[in-house]
């Protein structure tokens, strides 16, 4: 059993690497690169509770209530691709003798904490605020996938001189060495488990070929992303609290295993313990993932099915059972505190009012708060992003980027655009198709560019406009003009009209001045990527205009476009 | 019992040791800090070598072959080859084993309906010419403006280059070197030297397009996709630095894409009104004459084009593209 709940964790982890990896523009395949995060039921609650409705694909979600349902929290031990990624670390990292390790996998009150999170992020949600996306293990490993782990394994394997083919080599032969390593290192030491060093290698083999995919997969240079940094430093602490106590982050942070918790305390299936067989020796705990207490009172909802007593039980005394008999020898769930529930809820509460107070505007727009294009109104996209960085992957241009402070407290890691980086390429709508939860709506060529259908009302990200102390022509009387030339619109939004320039020494030369036609301009930053004038442009988009906002508008005519989905 | 005189206390050795240990630890931390501090003190990075220079890549045509053909058509392979056979064929320009330098023009994401792009026909034929005439490999690269996956992509020249046998190369930062130019305007700039290691012929493949700035975007124009960053700067002096990268860039061949033909709100275009089909594929080694070739067929006038007319006094060619007396073929 345990061999195949490897094989299935390594499998769901080399699925996950590899829909990451083909969220990219040179991989478009048609992949159900949504999928994980459709079927996580707390990206669907989540979205559920704070926009009223449902997007589509989240019925995914019901799928993985039923297993729950059926069989307990599998999922944080069979399939989840941060519980893997942690029962790996783990493994690595915790080398503890048997006894101490025992010790660790018992249960603590600490547990509880992810319970009280979950309820928190819950009342946020509730409240419109919707910040699941901090915690939820799926968007959060896409989002360090996407923003760290990507771009630092390109750059690395760059660096070293690896490309394509050369760096599955040799991410196979370090993978290869480390098993092979591990194994001779137990054999010498005199027996043990060989076997777990062989899922080890074939686990490192999996991540390593995974990595292989998203380097082959990716943008010819190594992507840079605004305070990527603090998801690096985020991602790293997170796995390496796995050397405190193994799995700590299943075991007391996560809100989606709490939520898994909740359901699968009414499982069917469970483990059981013949009390009969009992020689109360312990070992079923030596490799405990849950802290669920197996040689006791089982703890249902903290179990994740792992299998591992099971199979460490010397008398075969546990087994996995339909509806086995109900003899005191579990316990659905731990004794959660009212009082810290109440806490948790209020806390929720204080962070709504105070994120409404002193958060940043969510209805009025904030100068440089761009989102993708077919975003919703500000505060529609607040209640659906989680920040999974799914946009961020697949923009071609690296055009979105994480906000830090930009868009207030709540939107954290959201999306953003930043021309300086990247501008927004007219034929493309990527970021919409593989936006799970629609805060992005996936919309036509045709709507994004004002064409057929949407004829003259194109989707505005906001507008253009020069900073005459700094443009060249308006500044100085040197000729320029490379926004009008990289203007993608038809008519260009950019047009120059002639004028006369007096220099210092009296002479004259007529020079082209830009200006921006607000009417033309859809603000997809063009002009601002490559104005000369470096460091901060001469001409910048704000998000003044933009198409999804009634507010954030200059015109008096111009009204918001109704969202068609 | 006392030690005998002389004899030594163990203990003594021993802390006599750790002395010596430690005064030896402390002294080579000095001289380490010390020496490195002295090595390092005003160094300054070694002077770098001589700039790289470009080489030319041109072709002696024989005395009698024209410098340049016309081809009209709808079928861009028998337009290349009823073009290039009138200058006595491919196997003019390219041999046995040559490595060949594809340079069409990629600058937008755009698909080929906007003009904004090379026709991927056209890269197809040219790359298929090539290796039909022995080139052991084509190279084919463009620094676009816009990301290079996608323009390679959705110009769709990727797929045409790698169904006809050529090899797309996307540019990255190490490919990129310092060269000389010693231009009017540059001295030197970052260029896209990486596959000019190995390439032996050098083709242009333009695309006939308007400019904002300098009229036309045609053959010389079309170099700037080999120069690196800091290109947004050339718009200051657009006219001399065009003059400057077809003095820089001395090609094998250079085809001219006349299938679509973007008139106006180039470069970029952005609409398929502002492209016309344009029937048309000129081949040359007089990059001059075929961009005045270009502005007529963009119905504009050559004489106008300040660019051409400085690249006609540098000795780059001739803007009369009639006196090189061009066939003009009928194709299908």
């Amino acid at each position: 059993m345990k061999r195949i709940r490897i094989l299935y964790q390594v499998f769901f982890f080399a699925l996950f690497l590899f829909l990451v990896a083909v969220t990219s523009v040179s991989e478009l395949g048609g992949y159900p690169v949504r999928w994980f995060l459709e079927l996580d039921p707390l990206v669907g609650l989540g979205t559920g509770l704070a926009a009223h409705t449902l997007h589509p694909g989240l019925m995914w979600g019901l799928l993985l209530i039923a297993i729950t349902v059926l069989f307990g929290r599998v999922f944080c031990g069979w399939v989840c691709p941060l519980g893997s990624l942690h029962h790996f670390a783990t493994a690595f990292l915790d080398g503890r003798p048997a006894a101490a390790r025992i010790a660790a996998n018992r249960p603590r009150p600490l547990y509880n904490l992810k319970y009280y999170l979950l309820v928190a992020l819950l009342v946020m949600a509730a409240g419109h605020s919707l910040q699941i996306g901090w915690l939820d293990p799926i968007a959060f490993l896409t989002r360090a996938i996407a923003v760290v782990v990507q771009p630092m394994s390109q750059w690395l394997g760059q660096s070293a001189g690896l490309t394509g083919d050369a760096w599955l080599a040799a991410a196979l032969v370090i993978a290869g060495a480390g098993g092979a390593g591990g194994l001779a290192s137990r054999w010498l030491a005199g027996g043990g488990k060989p076997r777990r060093y062989l899922c080890d290698a074939a686990f490192a083999a999996a991540l390593a070929a995974g990595l292989w995919w998203l380097f082959r997969a990716s943008a010819v240079e190594p992507r840079r992303f605004h305070w990527g940094f603090w998801i690096a430093v985020v991602f790293v602490v997170a796995l390496a609290l796995n050397r405190v106590v193994p799995r700590l982050w299943c075991r007391a942070l996560c809100p989606f295993g709490a939520l898994l918790g909740l359901v699968g305390k009414y499982s069917l299936w469970q483990i059981h313990r013949d009390p009969e067989r009992c020689s109360g020796c312990r070992l079923c705990v030596v490799d405990c993932q849950g802290a669920c207490e197996p040689d006791g009172q089982l703890l249902k909802s903290e179990c994740f099915g792992c299998m591992s007593c099971r199979e460490q039980c010397p008398e075969g005394g546990i087994t996995f059972r339909f509806l086995p008999p109900a003899t005191g020898a579990w316990r659905p769930s731990p004794d959660l505190d009212r009082r810290r529930l109440i806490g948790a809820a209020t806390l929720g509460v204080l962070w709504v009012a105070g994120v409404r107070v002193g958060g940043g505007d969510r209805r009025a727009g904030s100068r440089d708060v761009i989102r993708p294009p077919g975003s919703r109104p500000e505060a529609e996209f607040l209640e659906r992003c989680v920040k999974c960085g799914a946009c961020m992957r697949v923009c071609p241009t690296q055009a979105i980027h994480p906000a830090l402070g930009e868009a207030g407290a709540e939107g954290l890691w959201t999306p953003i655009l930043i021309f300086r980086a990247g501008a927004c390429e007219p034929e493309c709508v990527l970021c919409g198709q593989v936006c799970p939860t629609g805060a992005i709506r996936s919309i036509l060529c045709d709507e994004k560019l004002g064409r057929g259908e949407w004829q003259g009302d194109p989707v505005r990200l906001g507008t253009a406009f020069f900073d005459r102390g700094r443009c060249l022509p308006w500044a100085t009387g040197t000729p320029c003009a490379v926004c009008q030339e990289v203007c993608p619109v038809s008519p260009k939004a950019i047009y120059t009209t002639p004028a006369e320039f007096v220099r210092r020494d009296g002479s004259k030369a007529v020079v082209g001045l830009p200006h921006v036609d607000p009417e033309r301009c859809t603000g997809c930053g063009a002009c601002e990527k490559e104005c000369p004038v470096h460091d901060r442009r001469a001409i910048r988009v704000s998000s003044v205009g933009e198409s999804r906002s009634a507010v954030n508008r200059m015109w008096l005519d111009a009204g918001p476009r109704a969202p068609s989905n | 019992m006392t030690p005998r005189p002389g004899a030594t206390d163990p203990g003594q050795t021993e802390a006599r040791r750790d002395f010596l240990k430690r005064v030896a630890a402390a002294g080579a931390i000095l001289a380490g800090s010390g020496g490195a501090a002295l090595w390092l003190r005003g160094r300054r990075p070694a002077p770098a070598g001589a700039l790289a220079r470009l080489p030319s890549f041109a072709v002696d045509l024989p005395p009698g072959v024209p410098r340049m053909a016309i081809a009209r058509g709808t079928d861009a392979r028998a337009m290349l080859r009823a073009a290039l056979d009138a200058l006595g064929g491919m196997g003019r320009f390219v041999q046995r084993g040559d490595v060949v330098l594809l340079k069409p023009n990629v600058a937008f994401d755009r698909p080929p309906a906007l003009g904004a792009t090379t026709s991927p026909e056209v890269v197809g034929a040219a790359v298929a010419l090539c290796r039909e005439a022995g080139a052991a490999r084509v190279l084919v690269t463009d620094n676009p403006i816009s990301n290079p996956e996608g323009s390679f992509l959705k110009s769709r020249v990727r797929r045409a280059a790698e169904a006809s046998g050529g090899e797309v190369l996307l540019p990255r930062a190490r490919d990129f070197r310092e060269i000389a130019i010693d231009g009017t305007v540059l001295a030197r700039w970052e260029f896209l030297l990486e596959p000019f290691r190995t390439a032996t012929k050098v083709i242009g493949l333009p695309t006939a397009k308007d400019h904002n700035l300098s009229g036309a975007s045609l053959a010389l124009k079309n170099w700037y996709g080999f120069l690196g960053r800091g290109r947004n700067r050339f718009h200051q002096a657009i006219d001399a630095v065009i003059a400057d990268l077809g003095a820089l860039v001395a090609p094998t061949l250079v085809v001219l894409d006349g299938t679509r033909l973007l008139m106006r709100n180039g470069p970029t275009g952005g609409s398929p009104a502002d492209v016309k089909p344009g029937h048309t594929l000129a081949v040359g080694v007089d990059q001059v004459a075929l961009d005045a070739f270009g502005f007529e067929l963009l119905g504009k006038d050559p004489a106008a084009a300040p660019y051409l007319a400085l690249a006609e006094a540098r000795g780059l060619g001739t803007r009369d593209w009639r006196s090189l007396g061009p066939p003009d073929i009928r194709t299908g």
